[in-house]
């Protein structure tokens, strides 16, 4: 009886706990309201949630010093790339009264994490610096909070280039976000090497030695270098890019296909915007990925299993004569590690020969290559749950991480993860006030506003289930570009994946949100 | 106990009869056996349970066979004994991710590493360690081997300073030599040891994950995805707690399976020396 009665009891308490830790988050909320606010002398008042998709429902709390005293505004975001933030954060916290706590992810976790812990009401920080690819789960799943006006103004909402704005930064025509990063992966080539090789080059080929316009004349490139002894150093390759699974492959492969298969005339990219087909096993992405695994030989041993360091430290570390990689190459060229100061050239990512047009469903080209560029990852950026217990403090902390001030030091301060997105970082001024010659920060920002207002640019997929459709194709380019399977084997099994994935979370709202994220109506 | 193992069981048997899905917002349904019968028409999971077995077989033969070895010879009364079973041991003391890094990512890097390097030294080819499929399975089980034959050679280690004197003097009176003695009279008596060790490595080694994503991500391809990888993948990244709770349990049956059969096997082999 004895036994029975122990038995009992620890079923009991087993329970007890199972339902107490399923209780109401609101519940926890309230219990939490009155200890992170009592210190304060005169609260702003705070909504205790707001209601997702509805701007300007956050009262302004003015600009007043002290005027989140006692409050605590946690922060979430990438181990590794936060210091920077700290700083700024403990600056606008020396200001407002708060004090503010950055917890650090491992950038392999974030996603899960911040998804895991929205999904189940739990909570994990009042402002998360996430990449924008996530977007779609995030805002489009409703657990953001739309940022007010004020916010907007602060962080200077018109100088933020229209295509983070609206797509970054918004989702349904709604702004959530306020900005940090702005990405896009563009062309490097070793200036000082084209240079010095170009009758060799003009010699070997009979063309003339330029940046590459297009993906043919950039495999020539690399062929070139590969075979040539350019580097000065026991061994030199031809390019670098980003091939790894569950790495960068994604980025790597869209940046390429992008020209291939991006057309022009039609906003769609990754689907058939009428009916929600995928459109990665058409010929322009099948040709994209035949075309790029023939020059996987002309990068270092081993590139393969190359994710954004590998790459980086190749391109800067003097080992490839061409490199595709976000904006960080530029500040990562002068840092002390570098061997390639000042021999850097920059430019958007080739294009493609011919393109194919899902409509016409035949092959096309126009006047030179057709160029594409795709803002892969598309930045980190700043958001606030809805569930936070902080709305307006969150809101004020990142509007001040976003406003230009802030930026502008970040985008020319290594290691902080941000790249130029805004009128501020792309200022010309800025970089040579940083140390840049003038002609290098003019080529740079030059590059990158050229990449970032291009009519046909690609911004990365934001849908709902998007790292699900994300392993899919990398796990197809994966096995192509080890010759385990052909192209189009690879990629027909990653679009029937992607069917599949889109018809579980719902074609029709599938279809609806990916129309929204192309800015379509109807 | 309840809390500890029983619950979770239960708790994740229930799981795989549900929609269970951490990323929608769907109501609860129950599915009966849906998830079930979508793992006999699920190629990937069979691909990473090879894997898996390819992984646990190779990787425990070869820690047993280097953890014997070098257990013998520490036995021996190798000069510098306690400094040597201290280095020894030393692998097992990092983590798994550091371990994945220095030894996966950067001793087998294809173009920067000391390895190839060697190798091209000594006028051979070099090996693509983490881009060819079969390549790489070989490197995950080396790299694996690296951090956990100290394990085996400290488990084997004690069981050998365990076996009396007596039975190995006699049979030296008697001429027997040193590899006599070894195959008949020191192996038979370690087998008991051998089988707990050999199971023990198993059973951790068919939940290997950490060094995969650190050296490969799984790649290239699915070629060294395991299936806690799978199973991390589908339920974390993707949310579907109800297909990676069953997709879960799959390898759990097999690693009981196996656990049996290896038993089974021992015993087997045991016997014929008893």
């Amino acid at each position: 009886m004895k036994h029975h009665l122990r038995l009992w009891t620890a079923l009991f308490a087993i329970l007890a706990l199972v339902a107490a830790s399923c209780g109401d988050a609101e519940d926890e909320a309230e219990v939490a309201e009155p200890t992170t606010t009592a210190a304060a002398p005169e609260p702003e008042p705070e909504p205790e949630m707001a209601d997702p998709g509805t701007p300007g429902n956050i009262p302004d709390p003015g600009t007043a010093a002290g005027r989140f005293d006692g409050v605590e505004v946690v922060v979430a975001g990438p181990a590794g790339q936060l210091e920077y933030m700290k700083d700024k954060a403990a600056e606008w916290a020396t200001e407002t009264g708060a004090t503010v706590r950055v917890d650090e992810i491992p950038f392999g976790e974030l996603n899960d994490k911040v998804l895991a812990a929205l999904s189940t009401d739990t909570f994990i920080a009042d402002v998360i610096n996430i990449g924008s690819n996530l977007g779609g789960d995030l805002m489009g799943g409703g657990f953001m909070a739309a940022a007010p006006e004020w916010a907007q103004q602060r962080a200077d909402w018109e100088g933020i280039l229209p295509i983070f704005r609206s797509n970054q930064l918004s989702f349904g025509g709604v702004a959530y976000g306020m900005p940090w990063d702005g990405d896009v992966l563009m062309y490097y080539w070793r200036a000082d090497a084209f240079e010095a090789n170009a009758d060799a080059y003009e010699a070997a080929t009979g063309n003339a030695l330029r940046p590459a316009e297009s993906w043919s004349e950039y495999a020539e490139i690399a062929k070139f270098f590969t075979e040539n002894d350019w580097s000065g150093q026991d061994e030199g390759y031809g390019l670098v890019e980003l091939p790894m699974r569950n790495n960068q492959g994604w980025n790597g492969f869209m940046t390429r296909a992008a020209g291939y298969a991006k057309a022009p005339n039609d906003p769609g990219f990754f689907f058939d915007p009428e009916t929600m087909e995928p459109r990665i096993n058409n010929p322009g992405f099948v040709r994209a990925l035949e075309d790029w695994g023939a020059v996987i030989e002309y990068g270092p041993p081993g590139m393969l299993n190359f994710g954004w360091i590998e790459n980086a430290l190749s391109f800067v570390g003097g080992l490839a004569a061409q490199d595709i990689q976000w904006g960080d190459i530029g500040p990562m060229s002068k840092s002390p590690d570098s061997v390639v100061e000042g021999a850097v050239g920059y430019g958007p990512a080739p294009g493609a020969d011919e393109y194919w047009d899902p409509v016409a469903e035949e092959w096309a080209s126009g006047d030179g290559p057709n160029k594409a560029p795709f803002l892969g990852f598309g930045g980190w950026f700043n958001l606030v749950p809805a569930t936070s217990n902080h709305l307006a403090a969150a809101f004020d902390l990142a509007s001040f991480l976003g406003s230009p001030a802030v930026l502008a030091e970040a985008a020319v301060t290594a290691g902080t993860g941000v790249n130029p997105g805004t009128a501020a970082t792309l200022d010309v001024d800025l970089w040579v006030s940083a140390g840049w010659p003038e002609d290098e920060a003019k080529a740079y920002t030059d590059a990158i506003r050229a990449s970032l207002d291009h009519p046909n640019a690609v911004f990365d997929m934001r849908l709902p289930g998007f790292p699900e459709y994300k392993d899919a194709l990398e796990l197809a380019v994966s096995e192509a570009l080890s010759g385990q399977h052909s192209a189009q084997e690879a990629l027909d099994e990653a679009a029937d994946k992607w069917n599949e994935i889109t018809d579980r979370l719902g074609r029709d709202e599938q279809l609806r949100i990916y129309r929204e994220a192309l800015g379509l109506t109807g | 106990m309840l809390a500890l193992s029983i619950f979770p069981l239960v708790f994740s048997l229930g799981l795989t009869f549900t929609n269970v899905n951490l990323f929608r917002r769907v109501p609860l349904r129950f599915v009966g056996l849906e998830n079930w019968a979508r793992i006999f028409s699920d190629e990937a999971l069979l691909e990473t349970l090879v894997n898996t077995v390819i992984f646990v077989g190779g990787g425990v033969a070869i820690q047993y066979s280097l953890g014997l070895a070098l257990a013998v010879a520490l036995n021996r009364g190798l000069r510098e004994q306690r400094l040597m079973r201290v280095l020894f041991l030393l692998p097992m003391m990092v983590s798994p991710i550091a371990v994945g890094f220095i030894i996966g990512r950067m001793v087998f890097s294809e173009g920067f590493g000391p390895i190839n390097d060697m190798l091209g030294a000594l006028g051979l080819p070099a090996v693509a360690w983490v881009t060819s499929p079969g390549v790489a399975k070989l490197t995950i089980i080396l790299v694996d081997t690296w951090q956990w034959t100290p394990l085996m050679m400290l488990l084997i280690l004690v069981g050998l300073q365990g076996i009396p004197g007596e039975p190995i003097q006699a049979a030296r009176v008697d001429g027997a030599s040193e590899w006599q003695i070894f195959r008949h009279i020191v192996f038979p008596l370690l087998l008991p040891v051998s089988i707990t060790a050999i199971l023990i490595r198993a059973l951790e080694a068919f939940k290997i994950i950490d060094i995969i994503r650190v050296v490969t991500g799984g790649g290239p391809g699915r070629a060294t995805e395991s299936v806690t990888a799978y199973v991390y993948n589908v339920g974390a990244k993707q949310g579907d707690l109800a297909y990676a709770a069953s997709a879960a349990y799959v390898l759990l049956f097999v690693v009981i399976g196996v656990s049996f059969l290896a038993l089974y096997v021992m015993r087997r082999v045991q016997a014929r020396y008893e």
